[in-house]
């Protein structure tokens, strides 16, 4: 095991420039944060732990569907995000969890403030991501947001990107 | 155009091709409460599935119309369903949303109860007197419980036709449990979401043929990217009221089925296991029976708000009404308790995809159940819902393919408005 260059600061500015690519829509470039092998991946709220094959997971994306997951927000008939939700995501609580054979151990917390329809809603809970040095950039190849929420009530559904 | 009477529940004027439903239905509060009586305090009301609770002590705790439920698996291995609720103090007993106890300690005044819903402790209890007997104080039952192929449900009214009850919707039960040789299970994990949105419009959004092509337009061209192949017009489409409310509507899947029908877009391995599954439903149940639960989907609403849709996978789901303008959802998934990891694997893709809260399908399904909500609140200066789609054709003696008839709507508010034993908004309150 090795440490590499990856720095507090650059894994600060990586979620800081996620959040906002996010939060101004500008999803094609945010695609570019994750790596060709990148899962996303939220667990049901009453199996946080559970694993994809063998527990009920809301959102186990590989990179196609995630790819799929940006275009149909662009779609005009992507009816749930049409018009597009206003967010303002706060990343904050970034740990470093060490490193092993080039992949950082990270968590944050989130707490992203959604309005949509003259309604505010808050989705909050922490991410545990795998980011990996690529093309000289660091970049997301596993995106596993937990929900500390009482499943998906108030919010309905999870729409949008977490 | 005749004059309506406008405070009708229903217009139903076949003659003028016309069925309305009144939007009031959906947003008013005093209507409601009637329902919350006359529908979910008197008929069948689905609680859980046995496999969800497999080993005695095991349990899982609902809220069915409102009431906190302990369903939990007792010493002699029988689930039963209790009141949640201390016969004490009457605190919420069992806090956790699953586990396994053999003991139940109520957290306010320290009444313990086992997994039977026996009292086994009550601290200081010779201050109660003599005629206290802990036998007499066990968790209450509901006034009725009984279960169908491991589907429980209650009912907050005395009653023993859970058979009768469930009608035709038995058969379609009975198809679903065989689906696997090896056994159906719910898997661990619910999908717990809300709508903003009447508890009605649920099933109504499961039985309407009619809104999958403008609604779910991205999903299909999910299908098509990831190389699924899909048949069209789709065939074989049967609809069905099968009494009480209770409604289906069957045809050949368009595209894969994890249950039984291979699809392009799977792996030769992955469609091997399915192809194999479809010749052991053959096998097993007849060669009619073991291809029809391979190759079609079933979307089945037992009223009022248990939904099963056999479908790109297989979800158990419940509208469990919250006020006139909200129901919170659970959703689980039914599968085969023998599925390998990587049919598991497109299995839950599948799922996840369509039927799950954060797929490409049913958040768009909210969004419309949501945009008529909101549109409701017109009821007053426009107060009609059109449900007159296929009327002039059935009447006429002919046969309506998807998307042209609005026939299963017409069954749920029948039968709706014949639980609530009322014609008028002038009856309500």
């Amino acid at each position: 095991m090795t440490r590499t260059d990856i720095t507090r600061a650059e894994v600060e500015t990586l979620l800081a420039r996620d959040a906002w690519l996010l939060d101004t829509w500008q999803l094609d470039e945010w695609l570019t944060l994750f790596t060709p092998d990148a899962r996303y991946e939220v667990p049901s709220t009453d199996r946080p732990d559970g694993d994809p094959v063998r527990s009920l997971y809301l959102v186990d994306d590989d990179y196609r569907q995630l790819c799929f997951r940006v275009k149909r927000f662009n779609l005009p008939q992507g009816h749930a995000e049409q018009p597009h939700s206003r967010t303002q995501r706060l990343v904050t609580n970034v740990l470093l969890h060490g490193e092993q054979t080039g992949v950082l151990r990270v968590t944050a917390a989130f707490l992203i403030a959604r309005t949509r329809h003259g309604v505010q809603d808050q989705f909050v809970g922490r991410y545990e991501l795998a980011l990996v040095r690529q093309d000289s950039e660091l970049r997301f190849q596993r995106r596993r947001a937990l929900l500390a929420m009482p499943g998906l009530r108030p919010v309905g559904t999870v729409g949008i990107i977490i | 155009m005749p004059n309506h009477d406008p405070l009708a529940l229903i217009v139903d004027a076949p003659q003028a091709h016309r069925y309305l439903v009144h939007k009031r239905a959906f947003v008013d509060a005093a209507l409601f409460e009637r329902e919350m009586d006359a529908i979910y305090g008197r008929l069948w009301l689905y609680v859980g599935h046995d496999s969800e609770i497999p080993a005695p002590g095991d349990f899982v705790t609902r809220t069915v119309a409102g009431r906190p439920l302990l369903f939990v698996r007792g010493s002699d291995g029988v689930p039963r369903v209790f009141l949640n609720s201390c016969t004490h103090n009457g605190a919420k007993v069992c806090r956790e949303e699953f586990g396994n106890r053999r003991h139940f300690a109520c957290a306010y005044h320290g009444w313990v109860f086992d997994h039977d819903g026996a009292l086994r402790d009550v601290p200081g209890e010779a201050a109660f007197g003599p005629q206290f007997a802990k036998a007499n104080e066990g968790l209450i039952a509901p006034p009725s419980q009984d279960s169908y192929c491991g589907f429980t449900f209650v009912s907050f009214a005395r009653r023993d036709d859970l058979v009768a009850y469930l009608a035709g919707a038995a058969q379609y039960l009975d198809i679903l449990c065989q689906t696997s040789a090896a056994g159906m299970r719910v898997l661990p994990g619910t999908h717990v979401y809300a709508s903003r949105a009447n508890w009605k419009m649920l099933p109504v959004n499961v039985i309407d043929g009619n809104h999958f092509m403008p609604t779910h337009v991205t999903y299909l061209q999910y299908l098509r990217e990831r190389g699924s192949e899909m048949k069209e017009p789709i065939r074989d489409f049967h609809e069905a009221h099968l009494g009480n409310g209770h409604t289906v509507f069957e045809y050949e899947a368009p595209w894969g089925r994890p249950q039984g029908k291979p699809d392009p877009a799977w792996s030769d391995a992955v469609n091997a296991q399915i192809a194999a599954r479809r010749e052991g439903l053959m096998e097993r149940l007849g060669r009619e029976l073991g291809d029809r639960i391979a190759r079609k989907n079933r979307n089945l609403v037992i009223f009022p708000n248990l939904i099963i849709n056999d479908i790109m996978g297989t979800t158990i789901r419940v509208a469990e009404p919250v006020s006139a303008g909200h129901m919170d959802v659970s959703a689980w998934q039914f599968c085969p308790a023998d599925d390998p990891p990587e049919l598991a694997h497109v299995r839950n893709e599948q799922f996840l995809t369509f039927l799950g809260p954060g797929g490409f399908a049913t958040p768009d399904d909210i969004e419309g159940m949501e945009a008529s909500q909101r549109g409701y609140a017109t009821h007053r200066e426009a107060p009609w819902i059109n449900y007159s789609k296929g009327i002039a054709v059935e009447l006429a003696g002919g046969y309506t393919r998807p998307g042209e008839s609005d026939f299963m709507m017409r069954a749920f508010f029948n039968a709706w408005r014949g639980y609530l034993g009322i014609d008028s908004f002038a009856e309500v309150a």
